[in-house]
């Protein structure tokens, strides 16, 4: 390890030359462009050389020991428009203007723009998208990306953000591999229990957003723990006016406020925001809802604006509300679900440029969240007889025992009538994350050098209590797993990147070489288990030529990027810590005696959770490569990408087989109410005694019964294969019209099967009657018929806006078509023998290897192997056996043939094409002078839920309720700045 | 009266010809050769060889011959030889046995020995009379029970019935308005196939189970326990002359305790029903809206007849592997003794699920509310039985009629009430659950 971080620190001393050339000062104020007024807190950076400033009071900047000559500069200020120019030495101080971000002014932008200039594919939302589209959920912005379909928006729904993938059908957990910060801070899922999934983001304040990155590319090196790309949320940050948001859906009511204070002087800016958002899961009965009531507080300054300036920012956020299956109040009942959605967040960062020969800029940032998931239960329970819950931990036989004479019995038993049973599944997820960085800029003629080195250290955990019951009495089948006992999960990572900039060709404007090599090393360390340290390397690189740019008029840029690189996710709690489970066989009843109590006695088997020790983390492998042009104002961007996430996290089961002995009463000589019944903890031999003394205790039979228990544990699938091209194709405005149009689109292919070995014993009964004793073993899943599947989807979008600036109205127009969808199922065994055979006759029980060019076909999938309960580890092959056993031995053909699975219909593994569909969105804003602005829109408002072919079936589907299509939807959002 | 006259003439004439023919052809021990009959009754039928069945012959110029059988089940012909076909009914308990032989070619050379093989006729005596199955309001208003389940067998007939192999079956879908896939162009794909699908398992009696004449059986669907102990809307199944649905050996059904509680002790274990399960799920589904509910018996073993692969179904004539979902029984229609098919008024879309031959139609039901599903009286066969003379009770109002699809006993007369004032009732069996059901306000066993 130690001999890795010191070859990286050789690979940046080396990488660092002393070459130094003459620099100069470039100073000047900002005004605003409207009254001439200072601009303080603008941020001026210099090109990529990583020099920055921020203006004063006064507006004024200096940017001191420039090295290069003929630099840009850009101004940015939250609530202005970005402005850009070039400076050169000897320059007189500069006296820049700005311009009002408003609708208008000409440029305007409400679509996902691929950011310039970058090598990885990168999409920027900034703050005007985000007002005309209405976001509510920060998870929904992967929409607006080229190829995306628009979503109803509404909170009940806590959808997760994927990137460059589609749906939750596929393998590979893509969007538990898509990373989310906010402002620098990592959200992380990997504390949750629950799932593995990404971070829900309807917590965080839609409202309270300046722009959101999408990174679909390779991203930089700094970032780690993913493996799907990174979605970077900045906040405001900043003077702003007083901002009050009302915004209203059919499901969704939403109110937010926010100012940006000046403290003037030097003390600094400070940002607050609230947002009250609440969503309804059904328009008539407006009880059971999702509500979130955000507040952010951040405060930001820049010390030493004139000499080495230090920005610093403080930010502390909390969310209160969550989802509450309210009841009608007229209802009787007081049944509830609630599921609190509580965050703190909190983190810090500074920015600091001390210029040194050694060093350009310092950065550094903490952050820590906490939340607390707690999952609420609160239902009505009655029961007319006595019900048996087990609470025992231990191995052995255990007779229910009345709650009041044992409270702390192994099994109680319920009582007879009405309560309440109120559970609670705390959760408490905890992250802590420190992060340094460094970096250097050094140039020698045309090339430049930039060093970027860090390091970070995050630790995720879990505070909560896992499930619990306020009343042990009523708690049914329980036993307590606290999460708060569960190691932490401690992350230290170190990378050093490289970004190498020249000019190619002297003579061409703007012509360079761009290429971004980084390493990252991971080192994951989980204390207290069986993990262990895990150590994992990712390579990144990112190249990007450019040929020319603002050369020729007509065909004005033209750049070509490549990248590679590999990621790797850390796995979740859920993955890491899967949950004990218990064998809880009935062995013995009782009959019941008039008011209905009983004496059952279950045998209970503790299985200690399989946490693979073997298990590896979860990675990305990323080719990307692109080409951005502009020709006659016409904008070009296409990407091509491959992402094989290898190693994919996949949840298999284990079947461990064991013996237990069930009694039966069949005749006793002791009256009903005089019987008492015990049971030998090791043994299961149940005794009846009279408790009269008038009869001898008797004891019962016992008949020995075979079976298993399952344990979930978490492997590693196989590899999975995305592949896509996106594209923009932008026109520019018909100035006649004031309307601009463009096509986005993307081809998406997506291949992925489960060829992973696994463990199934099917719900069956041996054809004696007895318990079925054996175990498949399949490729993928028994659980249906095929391990996978493949898809290959053409989206193409075309958005008309019109902007009209003298009455500061923008509409925009979205037709989002899908001209291509389709899928088939898959049963591939990779390795194995083929599994899957097809025949005509749906009765049939084999037939010829089915092969995916196959059509109208029963297919019945078999295991590779199975095995018996008296000797599980030996795995014999499937096939052979079962099909010499069809003359042979009928008895074991047909147990054989319950692990069989045989498609329902001959065109479950026909391919499934549906004929082209579309639907017309449309969003509106209008500006009311400076103060106010209403947002409008409508999704699908043709209402077009036509009927679509199937080729899979032949048959016709309608749209309606499909999900291929919004339903027709609507909202609005009146603005008002003071 | 000439015409009468004539009519008397040429009959006398008729039957002197006759009687003169065979006096004369038969007249001779020499020209008649001997037939013997065997009946063969199902292997697995409780009944079997019998004195006094009559096998009728007839031959092929029309001739009709005579015959009962002795202790053996054998009956004697001795009859001109020729071709003959037989013919034979022996309707017994609910059972009636039919057989037929055809082409008995008897020629003088030797006697002929033969066997009649017989089998059960759909006629059927013993009737669903009740079915309880909605659920009833809770005491505290926080909505229904719907565990308290049972259904009630009678005997609709004077003759004491004994059955092997009684069985319980479902229909498919559970729910009427559940998505029906059996349905090709707008019929039962099973409706010419002679067999009703069975879901999920079925429950059977493992003896030889016996009806007296107008005896009815209470079997527990959900737990043999006072329901009435915390739901006083509801019924008591905790009595000892109940049967139940419970199999302890059935490990899928008997570990979950909610739907299968351990009976009450009262209720002896020849009075437990055994389980079959070839399906998934943990309890047998008896839908609390609107379940399609039959009876029927099995010729052999329920475990034989499950496992021969001929008698398998997938539900919507799907293909399958045994034990999947959707895997069902072919239950042959003649072995059906009874169904109902019930249509709930809370959703639309509801299905018929039984063939027309078993059921021609559909009674409405409210769940929730206490309200039974109860057989209509035959009118005029129970009155026309001697013994009931001045017992039955006419007025009936336990129906639902004033409300929404409710329904009620046409024949008002007061079934239950009845039954408690000696009256035999005779309750209509037309196959038909339009005509033979009315949804009662109350379990008749709350009565």
């Amino acid at each position: 390890m130690y001999r890795r971080i010191l070859t990286y620190i050789a690979f940046l001393v080396l990488s660092i030359n002393t070459l130094s050339a003459q620099t100069y000062n470039v100073e000047g104020t900002v005004r605003n462009l409207s009254d001439s007024l200072p601009v303080p807190f603008a941020t001026v950076v210099l090109g990529d050389n990583l020099l920055w400033a921020v203006t004063n009071e006064y507006g004024y900047f200096i940017i001191k020991n420039i090295p290069q000559d003929n630099i840009k500069i850009t101004i940015q200020c939250l609530g202005f428009v970005k402005r850009e120019f070039v400076v050169r030495r000897n320059m007189k101080p500069l006296k820049i203007y700005i311009q009002e971000d408003n609708l208008a002014i000409e440029e305007v932008t409400v679509t996902a723009q691929r950011t310039k200039n970058e090598a990885a594919s990168t999409y920027t939302l900034d703050r005007t998208a985000l007002d005309h589209s209405q976001v509510l959920n920060v998870s929904d912005v992967s929409s607006l990306l080229p190829g995306g379909k628009t979503v109803n928006s509404s909170l009940t729904n806590d959808t997760r953000i994927q990137l460059r993938a589609e749906g939750s059908t596929e393998l590979g957990n893509a969007s538990f591999g898509t990373a989310v910060e906010i402002d620098g801070a990592r959200i992380s899922n990997n504390a949750a229990t629950d799932e593995t999934s990404g971070a829900s983001m309807r917590n965080v304040s839609s409202s309270n957003i300046e722009s959101v990155e999408i990174i679909t590319g390779i991203p930089s090196v700094e970032y780690g723990d993913l493996s799907n790309g990174i979605v970077k949320v900045n906040t405001k940050k900043g003077k702003t006016p007083f901002v009050a948001d009302f915004s209203t859906n059919p499901h969704t009511k939403q109110l937010a406020v926010s100012k940006g204070f000046d403290l003037k002087g030097h003390a600094g800016m400070l940002n607050l925001s609230f947002e009250h958002a609440k969503s309804y899961t059904d328009i008539v009965s407006p009880y059971t809802c999702y509500k979130r009531n955000v507040a952010d507080i951040k405060y930001s300054n820049t010390f030493l604006k004139n000499t080495r300036p230090l920005m610093f920012s403080f930010s502390v956020s909390g969310n209160t509300g969550g989802y509450n299956s309210e009841n009608d109040p007229d209802a009787f009942s007081d049944e509830y679900t609630k599921k609190q959605d509580r965050v703190l967040r909190a983190s810090s960062k500074i920015t600091w440029l001390l210029n040194k020969p050694w060093i350009t800029n310092f950065y550094a940032s903490f952050s820590a969240s906490t939340a607390d998931k707690t999952y609420e239960n609160n239902y009505r329970k009655s029961e007319s007889a006595s019900q048996p819950y087990s609470h025992a931990r231990e191995e052995g036989y255990f007779i229910a025992e009345e709650y009041d004479k044992n409270p702390e019995a192994p099994i109680i038993l319920s009582p007879v009538g009405y309560w309440y049973v109120k559970n609670f599944s705390e959760s408490k997820p905890a992250d802590f994350a420190v992060k340094v960085k460094a970096d250097k800029v050094i140039e020698y003629g045309r090339i430049r050098n930039k060093i970027t080195i860090g390091g970070d250290f995050s630790s995720s955990g879990n505070l909560g209590r896992g499930v619990y019951y306020d009343d042990m009495r009523y708690a049914p089948d329980y036993r307590e797993y606290r999460f708060d006992e569960l190691p932490f999960i401690n992350n230290a990572a170190f990378y050093a990147e490289e970004k190498f900039e020249t000019q190619v060709f002297q003579n061409i404007k703007g012509s360079e070489f761009q290429a971004i090599v980084g390493l990252r090393e991971d080192l994951t360390m989980i204390s207290g288990s069986d993990y262990g340290t895990v150590s994992s390397l990712s390579p990144r690189s990112n190249f990007k030529f450019v040929f020319w740019d603002d050369r020729y008029k007509k065909f004005k840029t033209l750049s070509l990027n490549f990248g590679y690189g590999k990621s790797v996710k850390l796995p979740s709690f859920q993955i890491l810590y899967p949950e004990p489970q218990y064998a809880g066989d009935k062995v013995f009843s009782s009959t019941s005696d008039e008011s209905g109590t009983a004496f059952y006695a279950y045998y209970n088997r503790p299985f200690a959770a399989e946490r693979n020790k073997d298990l590896k983390w979860q990675s990305a492998n990323q080719i990307e490569a692109g080409i951005e042009a502009e020709i006659k104002g016409i904008k070009l961007s296409v990407s091509v990408f491959k992402n094989e996430t290898k190693n994919p996290y996949l949840q298999t089961s284990l079947y461990t087989p064991f013996t237990y002995y069930r009694s039966s009463l069949t005749n006793s000589n002791i009256p009903l109410e005089n019987r008492v019944f015990t049971i030998d903890r090791t043994s299961g031999i149940v005794t009846v005694s009279d408790k009269s003394g008038a009869n001898k205790a008797e004891t019962l039979p016992q008949t020995a019964l075979k079976t298993y228990r399952s344990t979930p544990t978490y492997v590693n699938g196989n590899s999975l294969t995305r592949k896509g091209i996106e594209w923009i194709l932008e026109f520019p405005q018909i100035k006649l019209l004031k309307t601009s149009m463009r096509f986005d689109g993307n081809f998406y292919y997506y291949k992925g099967t489960n060829q992973v070995l696994t463990p199934f014993n099917p719900q069956a009964v041996n054809t004696d009657g007895s318990k079925f004793n054996y175990i498949g073993y399949y490729v993928g899943t028994r659980n249906s018929f095929s391990n996978g599947n493949i898809k290959k989807t053409v989206n193409q979008n075309v958005t008309f806006t019109t902007h009209v600036p003298k009455i500061r109205m923008i509409v925009s127009l979205k037709i989002e078509t899908t001209l291509y969808r389709y899928s088939q199922v898959l049963m591939e065994s990779g390795n194995y023998p083929n599994v899957a055979f097809a025949s005509k006759d749906k009765g049939a029980t084999t037939g010829e290897a089915y092969d995916k060019s196959m059509r109208d076909v029963f297919v019945t999938v078999y295991p590779v192997y199975y095995s018996t309960w008296d000797n599980p580890q030996k795995l014999i092959p499937f096939e052979e056996t079962y099909l010499s056993a069809k003359e042979s031995n009928p008895g074991l053909f047909a147990d054989l043939g319950k692990l069989t699975s045989t498609t329902s219909y001959g065109y479950n593994f026909n391919p499934e094409k549906i004929s082209a569909y579309y639907s017309a969105n449309i969003s509106i804003t209008k500006e009311i002078s400076e103060i106010a602005s209403i947002s409008f829109y409508a999704n699908n408002f043709f209402r077009h839920n036509g009927n679509v072919k199937s080729s899979k079936t032949g048959l016709k589907l309608p749209l309606y309720d499909s999900g291929y299509v919004p339903e027709f939807y609507y909202g609005i959002t009146l603005r008002i700045k003071i | 009266m000439t015409k009468k006259l004539t009519i008397l003439f040429f009959s006398i004439l008729f039957f002197g010809v006759s009687c003169g023919k065979f006096d004369e052809d038969f007249s001779s021990e020499k020209d008649l050769q001997t037939l013997t009959l065997k009946l063969a009754y199902p292997e697995a039928s409780p009944y079997g060889a019998t004195k006094g069945i009559e096998i009728t012959l007839t031959d092929n110029l029309g001739g009709v011959f005579q015959c009962t059988t002795d202790e053996n089940g054998v009956a004697e012909f001795k009859i001109p030889c020729g071709i003959y076909s037989a013919n034979v009914s022996d309707e017994r308990g609910i059972y009636v046995f039919n057989g037929k032989l055809s082409e008995i070619i008897l020629t003088s050379k030797q006697p002929v020995s033969s066997e009649i093989k017989l089998s059960l006729a759909n006629i059927n005596k013993l009737i669903i009379k009740e079915l309880y199955c909605g659920g009833c309001q809770t005491d505290d208003g926080s909505g229904y029970t719907r565990h308290d389940k049972y259904v009630t067998l009678y005997n609709n007939s004077s003759d004491t019935l004994k059955i092997n192999n009684l069985c319980l079956g479902i229909g498919t879908p559970y729910n009427s308005t559940g998505t029906n896939t059996n349905y090709v162009k707008g019929e039962l794909a099973y409706a010419s196939e002679g067999f009703t699908p069975a879901a999920m398992g079925i429950w059977y009696y493992p003896e030889t189970i016996e009806f007296l004449p107008f005896e009815e059986k209470v079997i527990s669907i959900y737990g043999a326990i006072d329901f009435t102990v915390t739901y006083s809307n509801s019924v008591n199944l905790a009595k000892k002359e109940y049967y139940v649905l419970y199999d302890e050996t059935c490990e899928r059904y008997a570990s979950d305790t909610h739907f299968y509680p351990a009976p009450y002790d009262g209720i002896p274990k020849s009075h437990y029903f055994k389980a079959l399960v070839y399906g998934l799920g943990t309890s047998w589904i008896v839908s609390v809206t609107s379940p399609c509910f039959f009876i029927f018996h099995l010729d052999e073993n329920p475990a034989t007849f499950s496992s021969d692969e001929n008698n398998h179904y997938f539900d919507g004539n799907k293909s399958g592997s045994w034990g999947a979902f959707g895997s069902c029984l072919k239950i042959p229609n003649k072995n059906i003794l009874d169904a109902i098919e019930v249509f709930t008024t809370r959703y639309d879309g509801n299905k018929k699920r039984l063939s027309p031959e078993i059921d021609g139609g559909y009674v409405w039901h409210t769940n929730q509310y206490g309200y039974t599903l109860y057989r209509n009286v035959n009118a005029a066969a129970t009155e026309k039985l001697p013994e009931n003379q001045g017992k039955i009770v006419y007025g009936y109002t336990g129906g639902t009629s004033d409300i929404e699809k409710g329904s009620s006993d046409p024949s008002g007369i007061d079934a239950e009430a009845s039954i408690k004032n000696g009256a035999h009732i005779i309750y209509c069996n037309t196959n038909n659950s339009s005509n033979d059901f009315h949804q009662r306000r109350i379990a008749a066993i709350k009565d």
